[in-house]
């Protein structure tokens, strides 16, 4: 017998007619009674011994995840046409063999009881339940129809498109979609997320892209806000990076985390620095300040590659002043302290560690979103002129610009009248206008936007892998602005609390059942992963990419021209033929990528590329702005002052002192995602619940994190149940005392407050919501310029349920 | 035989609970629900555990993975009455869960808690259950028995028939748990900790390295590598 | 051949037909365990989930009852095998209704342990695999034995009365008479058998002392084996046994008191014999106590970090309540009682023991339950809960119900005292005329 088998030997077989013997006659009568018992607890082993003599059919797909911006490379185990393990693809360059908690727990997602099985038709009051299932044909021909009237009626601008995290060519096609279909008003939720970020790159460094930070060759790594190790759109790489950085090479760099909680990036990090919420700007101009000061800056870079640094004079004569004195005059120790709350001595050590530890980088988050203050453009600006004092643009260990693979062209079509007439409408949201003119899209004016029927009502509505009302500030106004438009498709993958308010559900495939590519970011050299089906489809659902371009196919014109391909596979392979690509190798490695980085000496041919690519506005002349020529050149001259175009920290409003709602909401609610979360499905995934709130061991429900001497204070002690209240709305949260937060600070996770209707565990309801969204207590505003939503920190107090 | 051992170096790991997950998603352990989850009978093989120091500003935190520590002086199969828990050649303690009675002795003599028990029958919505591992060592277990870290045994097997199928001599490298392949920090080692050449034994022997109650006598064979 | 004894007709007495209040005492105790067994059925089918158990606590009341109810067999064992040891001769009247309660408190030991495990239909496991290095084990062995013996011990010291029952009763249901007559295994009482009877009795007790010192010793170390904080101590196994014995001698002060009053046995049971558990009783509780604080006190000197979050949870922490509670049940107030109240007062002495008992339990309780709650790794664990679920109590409620119906109905068909014991004069070797004579007066 081998090992294999001893090791499985259950009683149940060993309980031999030798034992009887051995027992003796009277323990027999016993031994036959407890026999009678065997034979059904052995059952299963018995079972699984034959399901052994037939060998599975066992597979490895190569595939990539979905489940958050990395784009990791995934193995999946199929065993008889069963997805039954992920694992990371050991060649892949971004996780090298690893994967997150969620790829780990995506089966979960790919055989959730909460997925919808075919396209449905709301027979009743929109939100009523009063669902019919339907074949696709019958779903799509109805909203062929309703969109296809809209263009013959001249208003095909009044069908907006909202959609989420999209990945590689699908933001495009989306893009193109509402072009040729004439609709300015495509909305991604960006302005919640990764705008702001792209927007101070394109200031100052004169890309638009996000900065990618080469975390493997730095010796000093700070990072302002953000969750570099927990969420974060590349945080694959950076667990990666930083292990690599601590233990694979000779000399052991350091991580400095600021924020206001210990999360897990403080927890790991070599230090963290408290500060107060939303003033990292401050912090990072203080910095600067005693860089400066010590004349610790990389003097030959800044003389010689940056713009702005000095006061200078412009064609028209006018004296401007420059980085340097701003920073002099205005941000010194004493004030950063004050406003930050950070000692004045802390702030000097990690200034002079940060200059000297070089290659240093200062890190913003990418997605400034989670409580963006109202000062998210100039904090993120003046994050980056640090690189840009200590040299560390696009060397060795600093900041790096992420190459894409070449793409073919897309056709050329001749736009329609439709098209024509619809896209010289202006946007509904406002992205572009002179009150946010960096901004794309402003995904949180959609409530207001529909409510005023400004600049013109809507007439239809679709949303793409999206829940405007889950993810926006003051969700309730979201609920109230979809009952102003009269068609309503979304397609998702569950009935999430935005879909549930449609008229139609088209049920969208899970990312392991369909056909993707996904360009690889945050390692800077060009790549691309391919995604497909690792098994057949689950349920009668399609990609969503698929179902654009049957759409597209179906209403004709200039669509069709746009759009003349039968699927996204064929589309995406085609376009990528402009690299060059050995299908078979991507087919078999799940990926193809340059692997190296090239760094651009400064001022030489290959440094266009990296400083001022981008440009509009300014002159590309390699210098990194220290002061935006590109916001000179477009806000208006007369109200323009140098500040507007400088790196500078505002109070936020909601940390002023003088706030009258200070006293009687006197705490400051922040919020973030966990690692335990993914913001990609709607659903509930059990096993990521059951992992939740590692620091304070909660499953399955929210907290509310409070400082212990505040709880004291406030006669809270952990496990009480709570209620967080703001202006707006009040919110149940379980109190989870934690000495790793600001004093007058309370963290809530996001992610939470979605319905299942699924019964988890034995003795759960049917139906039940898993904790409450925190977004429910905050306003809708936006941060002017950015349109950049202001989401935190909201003030709230904290009571007894 | 191998000596199968693990070390996990505390300065990579970032405890983003991948260990956790992985672990659930290869041995089938059941999904608890809200209400069970909060009387703390959830069944995590593998679980990161803060340990919190200090007061605000000046708080450390350490988090710890923690799957069984395959004691080599395991108290737990010490206690157990019928021999359903044991150690076996390769020094991998494992549950036999046909013959378990259901005591808990054995979590209760394990320092680590790391041992659970099934409180009711295992669980999963229908749809769910499609997408359990189907090798045959980690069906599901029944109802009243204990169950814990096997070192994801069932591995173990497939590497050594593998390499049978193969015609080649198994190595101790072939064999990977679940929770070392997916460690995003690449903070995980497995080997086999009697071979001096291994990259499990030399961590093992780091100046950094440590056991978890170390003097309790327990002699575990995972070893934590000091954070910093 | 029938010994003397003047109260023979008192201590019969009480073996009469089953009266309405018998049978109303019946069906609700009867009812009560039904319903314990009924739930713990549910149990075995659903699961142990339906209990308040968890991780880190995995054993609860059960474990909690298991322990009682073996601290109460104590009783028995300790009144008949060691006073006869020692040659106390006032034990006599009350070895049996000691000895009952051993008898019958054992085997709902037994019936927790069932109703603690996960799959008690595989119990023989511990037949056909068990390991005797497992304290499990050595419980399971030294409980079979105490029980065997103790039925044994039990059913010699019985077997003269039950030939006397055979003899008097004539006018008992048949059934009842058939039993006593297959029960008494053809005892003539020949003065030779009550000399025999006599050694081996006096053989076993030696015998049953030193099991009833293991057993108990035994049970504690399931707890002290392992290295869990608050359990790992070497005073565990004295620590248990003594308070097994309080316990058990409180509770043949409430089974005699409650017996002297329903069957008018004011005559046999005299205030004297309560007097002298009174004695017995204060020096037990001074022992525990003093057990007590030499425990606490090493633990607490010795400042282990693990063992003093244990101990502070008992002191000021979760369990200070019950822990206190505990303390002043099972010493504060039966020690005052006992001095200054109980001396020649029952109501007194019934009083102090009924808080014993009830403090006994929650010392069992807080031994385990605690430690349990802080393992060794709390502080990256955080504290376990444990609050048990109806379920629990059902079972609880229901394997005491069981024992008192035992007991009851016991009493209802023998001699709760030991009339052969308590006899003034044994049969002797004498002429057979003389033999008629003395069974004559119980004749009619
Ligand atoms: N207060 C606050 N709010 C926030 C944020 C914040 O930081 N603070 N973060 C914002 C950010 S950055 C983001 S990205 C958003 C996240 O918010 P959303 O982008 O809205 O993401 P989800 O809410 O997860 O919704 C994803 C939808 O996609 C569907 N889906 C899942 N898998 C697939 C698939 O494979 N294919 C398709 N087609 N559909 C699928 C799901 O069913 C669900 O309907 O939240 C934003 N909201
Ligand atoms: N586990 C997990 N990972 C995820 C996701 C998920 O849901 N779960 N979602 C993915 C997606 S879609 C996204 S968009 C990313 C989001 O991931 P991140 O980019 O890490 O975004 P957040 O976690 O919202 O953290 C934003 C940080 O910005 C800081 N901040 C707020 N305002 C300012 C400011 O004005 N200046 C500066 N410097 N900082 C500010 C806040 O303190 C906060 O810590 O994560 C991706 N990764
Ligand atoms: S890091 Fe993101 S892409 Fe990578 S495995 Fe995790 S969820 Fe998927
Ligand atoms: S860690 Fe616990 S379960 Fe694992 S071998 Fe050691 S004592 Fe046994
Ligand atoms: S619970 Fe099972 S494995 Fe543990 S000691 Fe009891 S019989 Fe042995
Ligand atoms: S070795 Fe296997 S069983 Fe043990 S914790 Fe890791 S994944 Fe789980
Ligand atoms: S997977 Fe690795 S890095 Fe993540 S928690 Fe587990 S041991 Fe730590
Ligand atoms: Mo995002």
């Amino acid at each position: 017998m081998d090992n294999h088998q001893a090791e499985n030997q259950t009683p149940g077989n060993h309980l031999t007619r030798r034992d009887f013997v051995k027992i003796g006659a009277t323990a027999a009568a016993i031994g036959a009674a407890a026999m009678a018992l065997k034979p059904t607890v052995g059952a299963p082993a018995a079972s699984a011994l034959s399901e052994q003599v037939t060998r599975p059919e066992e597979t490895l797909v190569k595939t990539t995840c979905a489940l958050c911006p990395s784009g990791c490379g995934l193995d999946v185990r199929v065993v008889n046409g069963r997805a039954v393990k992920v694992e990371g693809n050991p060649l892949h360059p971004l996780n090298q063999g690893v994967c997150c908690l969620r790829a780990q727990a995506s089966l979960e997602i790919l055989y959730s009881p909460e997925r919808l099985a075919h396209p449905r038709i709301q027979m009743g009051r929109r939100g009523s339940g009063d669902w019919k299932e339907v074949s696709w044909d019958e779903a799509l021909a109805l909203v062929v129809q309703k969109l296809s009237d809209l263009r013959k009626n001249g208003q095909a601008h009044t069908l907006a498109l909202v959609h989420g995290e999209t990945r590689g060519q699908m933001r495009s096609l989306i893009h193109r979609f509402m072009q040729a279909y004439g609709s300015p008003n495509v909305i991604g939720r960006e302005s919640l997320a990764d705008q702001v970020a792209r927007q101070a790159m394109f200031l100052t460094q004169g890309i638009n892209g996000l900065p990618v930070y080469d975390l493997n060759n730095a010796s000093y790594v700070m990072c302002f806000g953000g969750n570099l190790l927990e969420t974060n759109r590349n945080v694959i790489v950076h667990l990666g990076a930083v292990a690599f950085m601590r233990r694979g090479r000779p000399q052991r760099g350091k991580l400095v985390s600021v924020h206001p909680r210990l999360n897990l990036t403080g927890i790991k990090a070599d230090e963290w620095v408290p500060v107060r919420p939303g003033t990292y700007g401050a912090l990072a101009l203080g910095m600067a300040n005693v860089i400066i000061n010590s004349k610790l800056y990389d003097e030959k870079f800044v003389r010689d590659f940056t713009f702005g640094f000095e006061d200078f004079t412009d064609v028209n004569g006018n004296l401007h002043q420059g980085f340097k004195n701003l920073v002099l005059e205005q941000y010194t120790l004493e004030r950063v302290s004050k406003i930050t709350g950070a000692p004045t001595e802390t702030i000097a050590r990690l200034a002079g560690e940060f200059a000297t530890n070089r290659p240093a980088v200062a890190i913003m988050p990418n997605e400034i979103a989670e409580l963006n203050s109202g000062n998210s453009l100039y904090t993120a600006m003046a994050i980056h002129a640090l690189n840009a004092l200590v040299g560390s643009i696009d060397v060795q260990g600093g900041v790096l610009v992420q190459r894409f693979p070449d793409l073919e062209q897309w056709p050329d079509y001749t736009p329609d009248d439709a098209a024509v007439q619809g896209l010289s409408q202006p946007r509904i949201d406002g992205a572009g206008s002179a009150q946010y003119p960096l901004a794309i899209s402003i995904y949180q004016n959609l409530p207001d936007a529909l409510l005023s029927g400004e600049p013109y009502p809507l007439n239809a509505l679709m949303l793409l892998n999206t829940n405007p009302v889950l993810d926006l500030p003051q969700n309730g106004r979201m609920v109230a602005a979809l009952e102003k438009v009269p068609f309503i498709v979304s397609i998702a993958s569950t009935l999430d609390a935005t879909a549930a308010l449609a008229d139609v559900v088209l049920p969208s495939a899970t990312f392991l059942e369909v056909w993707g590519d996904d360009f690889m970011e945050g390692v800077g050299y060009a790549g691309v992963s391919l995604r497909r089906p690792v098994v057949e489809l689950v349920q009668d659902n399609r990609n969503p990419a698929d179902i654009l371009l049957q759409v597209a196919a179906q209403l004709g014109g200039s669509l069709e021209q746009a759009l003349p391909w039968s699927d996204y596979q064929t589309l995406f392979r085609q376009r990528l033929s402009a690299t060059p690509l050995d299908w078979e190798k991507v087919e078999s490695n799940g990926f193809w990528a340059e692997m190296v980085y090239f760094y651009a000496q400064p001022g030489s041919p290959a440094w266009a590329n990296i400083v001022g690519r981008d440009r509009l506005n300014a002159p590309k002349d390699g210098r990194f702005d220290f002061y935006s020529r590109e916001l000179a050149a477009i806000l208006s001259n007369d109200t323009m002052n140098d500040l507007d175009c400088l790196p500078h920290f505002v109070l936020p409003e909601a940390l002023e002192e003088v706030v009258h709602e200070a006293q009687e909401y006197p705490f400051l609610l922040i919020s973030q995602s966990l690692i335990t979360q993914t913001q990609s499905w709607q659903g509930t995934i059990p096993t990521l619940q059951e992992c939740l709130g590692l620091q304070g061991n909660v499953k399955w429900r929210s907290w509310v994190e409070i400082n212990p001497k505040a709880a004291e204070a406030l006669g809270l002690h952990d496990g009480d149940v709570v209620w967080v209240e703001s202006h707006i709305d009040r919110i149940q949260a379980t109190v989870r005392v934690y000495p790793g937060i600001w004093p007058n600070v309370v963290f809530m996770p996001l992610g939470m407050g979605r319905h299942t209707m699924t019964k988890w565990g034995r003795n759960a309801p049917e139906q039940m919501i898993v904790g409450s969204n925190p977004n429910r207590l905050v306003d809708i505003r936006s941060e002017p310029l950015s349109g950049q939503a202001i989401i935190g920190p909201a003030r709230v107090k904290i009571y007894k349920a | 035989m191998p000596r199968w051992g693990m070390v996990i170096d505390l300065d990579k790991c970032f405890a983003c609970q991948s260990c956790t997950a992985a672990c659930r998603m290869e041995n089938n352990t059941p999904i608890a629900g809200p209400d069970q989850a909060i009387l703390g009978r959830a069944i995590l093989w593998n679980e990161v555990l803060p340990f919190l120091e200090g007061e605000y500003p000046l708080v450390h935190a350490t988090m710890i993975p923690r799957p069984c520590m395959h004691c080599d002086n395991p108290p737990c199969t010490a206690v157990c009455p019928v021999r359903a828990t044991y150690k076996n050649e390769e020094g991998i303690v494992v549950v036999d869960y046909q013959r378990c009675i259901g005591c808990r002795m054995c979590t209760v003599a394990c320092p680590y808690a790391i041992r659970y028990f099934n409180w009711f029958p295992p669980e999963w919505p229908q749809a769910l259950k499609q997408h359990l591992n189907p090798d045959p060592e980690v069906a599901p277990r029944p109802k009243g028995v204990v169950e814990k870290c096997t070192f994801c045994i069932q591995r173990l097997h497939r590497a050594r028939e593998k390499a049978a199928a193969e015609g080649r001599t198994f190595q101790a490298t072939d064999y990977m748990p679940a929770c070392v392949q997916t460690c995003t920090g690449h903070a995980r080692y497995f080997g086999d900790l009697d071979d001096p050449n291994s990259l499990v034994s030399k961590l093992s022997h780091s100046p950094r390295a440590f056991r978890l109650l170390e003097e309790l006598g327990t002699e575990p064979k995972v070893y934590y590598l000091k954070q910093g | 051949m029938h010994p003397e004894n003047k109260h023979e007709k008192l201590i019969l007495k009480p073996i009469h037909r089953p009266t309405t209040s018998d049978r109303i005492l019946w069906f609700i105790l009867g009812g009560i365990f039904l319903l314990g067994l009924s739930a713990w059925v549910r149990q075995y089918v659903i699961g142990l989930g339906v209990t308040g158990l968890n991780r880190p606590v995995y054993w609860g009341v059960y474990i909690t009852n298991f322990v009682f109810f073996i601290g109460l067999a104590h009783s028995g064992t300790f009144i008949s095998a060691i006073l006869r040891i020692a040659g106390q001769g006032w034990r006599k009247p009350l070895t049996r209704a000691a000895e009952a309660i051993t008898l019958f408190s054992l085997p709902f030991g037994v019936a927790s342990i069932l109703a603690d495990m996960g799959r008690p239909e595989r119990v023989f496991n511990i037949i056909f695999f068990g390991r005797y290095q497992s304290p499990i084990l050595w419980d399971f062995t030294a409980v079979g034995l105490y029980f065997l013996s103790s039925i044994v011990f039990f059913y010699l010291s019985l077997l003269p009365d039950i030939a006397l029952c055979r003899d008097r009763l004539t006018n008992a249901p048949d059934w009842q008479r058939r039993m006593y007559e297959i029960l008494a295994l053809g005892w003539q009482g020949h003065p030779e058998q009550f000399h025999r009877l006599e050694k081996v009795l006096d053989g076993m007790a030696i015998f049953m002392t030193m099991l009833v010192v293991t057993v108990h010793t035994v049970v504690s170390w399931m707890f002290g084996m392992t290295l869990q904080p608050g359990w790992h101590t070497a005073l565990i196994g004295p620590f248990f046994l003594l308070g097994a014995i309080l316990s058990g001698t409180a509770a043949v002060v409430i089974a005699l008191a409650i017996l002297r009053k329903v069957y008018k046995l004011e005559e046999v049971l005299h205030i004297g014999l309560f007097n002298s558990i009174r004695k017995l009783l204060i020096t037990f509780t001074l022992g525990w106590i003093y057990m007590m604080i030499a425990e606490h006190l090493t633990i607490g000197y010795g400042n282990m970090k693990e063992e003093m979050v244990v101990l502070l949870d008992k002191f000021t922490g979760t369990y200070a309540t019950i822990f206190w509670s505990m303390a002043l049940l099972v010493f504060g107030l039966p020690v005052l009682i006992l001095i200054f109240k109980a001396k020649n007062n029952i109501g007194w002495m019934v009083t102090a023991s009924i808080l014993i008992n009830i403090g006994m339990w929650l010392e069992r309780y807080i031994v385990i339950i605690p430690s349990e709650v802080s393992p060794r790794l709390l502080p990256v664990m955080g504290q376990g809960i444990y609050l048990p679920t109806a379920t629990e109590w059902l079972i609880t409620a229901a394997w005491f119900a069981g024992m008192f119906l035992l007991y009851t109905t016991f009493t209802r068909f023998f001699p709760i005292i030991p009339i052969w014991e308590t006899a003034e004069h044994l049969p002797e070797i004498e002429p057979e005329g003389a033999r008629v004579a003395q069974t004559a007066p119980t004749g009619d």
